[in-house]
């Protein structure tokens, strides 16, 4: 039995004793877990910015080389600028198929009737004809009614005893 | 037993529960003030890695497209700017048109230009042509032969008559002058490359009749004589 001389007054009570043993116990897993939390800290602050350097350096890097192609750079701009906005003026509709119209039908004539006069915009197309006999009239008015036009609208229609039938047109397509 | 009025009991408990109490307090303390102020640097890191990240990869894909054009795309550059000028584009459009009118041995009766700018830069220029023609046909193969010149030109009307018996044509004419623009997006900002539309728009341009510029030749310098010796 062990011998304790110790005036039993300065003794702790047990349950004091006990707290005391899980007071330690929370300490030192207090401390080990402040020391791992702080090395993981200080390990991934650093980490982390060796990252960000790298990817710093790496940036200027390709900055540097994004400089020197800023020739190419500009030519690949100006030629997407032009290009854009040829599309936005070419979309806009034009008198290209009221030309194409007219030439048809000045092939179609084959020199045997006259047109008088005839203008064209961007909707339309007026034509008027002269023609010398009805076999022309017929056979120009079979031409036209078999093309796929918009709209086909008689204008006008005349006989001069001198030049022939006039007849006008306005046509869509 | 008493000591400084105080229980010997008493100090030999607080003794015991002291240096484990004040340690526990100590890490929470230490941890609470350092972790949190870690976490802040470690979160804020990792947001500033993730924004570098996403930046090299738009300038690397920047740097790949600007070394991957397809090849011929680059030397239209040129053309591009003839078909749509800044400026002046009338001028070109005129002499073009005129010289083929005179291929096509027709008259020209009348040459009329309008400058048209607006707020955005641009400039519309109005060109009216009278011209006395002999055959319908060649009319209209020379307005298609209009159609397709550069700077882009397009007839916006066309009246024709007979005056005496001879043809009369009165072409109305537009065209467009474009101001250039006048600086790059960001060096961060991402470029896309032409589409397959774009390069067709592109072939389209480098299609249409060029206007033919003079080129002078370097002339060498003649060494005259002194009329004085």
């Amino acid at each position: 039995m062990a011998i304790n001389l110790i005036p039993q007054e300065t003794k702790p009570k047990a349950s004091i004793l006990n707290l005391s043993k899980k007071l330690k116990k929370i300490a030192v897993i207090s401390m080990i877990t402040l020391i791992f939390s702080l090395i993981i800290l200080i390990g991934s602050i650093l980490i982390l910015d060796y990252r960000i350097n790298r990817g710093k350096s790496g940036q200027d890097n390709l900055l540097a080389q994004i400089k020197a192609l800023e020739l190419t750079e500009k030519k690949l701009y100006l030629i997407k600028d032009r290009v854009d906005n040829y599309n936005k003026l070419t979309s806009v509709k034009g008198t290209k198929e009221e030309i194409q119209m007219l030439s048809e039908i000045y092939q179609n004539l084959g020199g045997v009737g006259e047109v008088e006069e005839t203008s064209l915009d961007t909707d339309k197309l007026n034509i008027a004809f002269i023609l010398p006999d009805s076999q022309i009239l017929t056979r120009l008015l079979a031409t036209m009614v078999v093309r796929d036009y918009k709209s086909l609208e008689m204008a006008g229609f005349a006989l001069d005893r001198n030049s022939g039938y006039k007849v006008k047109f306005v046509i869509a397509k | 037993m008493k000591k400084f009025g105080i229980p010997v009991s008493l100090e030999a408990n607080i003794k015991v529960i002291f240096i484990p109490f004040v340690t526990t307090i100590a890490c929470i303390t230490i941890f609470s003030l350092l972790g949190l102020n870690g976490y802040k640097r470690v979160v804020s890191r990792l947001t500033e890695l993730r924004e570098l990240g996403k930046t090299e990869k738009l300038l690397q894909n920047k740097v790949d497209v600007l070394r991957n054009i397809p090849e011929g795309i680059l030397d239209k550059a040129d053309v591009a700017l003839i078909v749509l000028p800044e400026s002046n584009a009338a001028t070109y459009s005129v002499a073009q048109i005129r010289k083929s009118i005179v291929e096509y041995n027709f008259t020209i009766n009348k040459i009329d230009t309008k400058i048209q700018g607006n707020k955005e830069g641009s400039e519309k220029a109005l060109i009216t042509f009278e011209i006395s023609y002999d055959d319908e046909l060649r009319l209209m193969e020379l307005l298609g032969k209009i159609q397709s010149i550069a700077p882009l030109t397009r007839i916006e009307a066309l009246i024709v008559k007979t005056i005496n018996n001879v043809g009369v044509a009165e072409i109305e004419l537009v065209t467009y002058g474009l101001d250039l623009p006048t600086q790059l997006p960001a060096i961060t900002e991402p470029i896309v490359s032409l589409n397959e539309n774009e390069i067709d728009t592109l072939d389209l341009m480098s299609g249409l009749t060029m206007p033919q510029t003079t080129k002078l030749d370097k002339k060498e310098f003649i060494n005259r004589n002194n009329p004085f010796q």
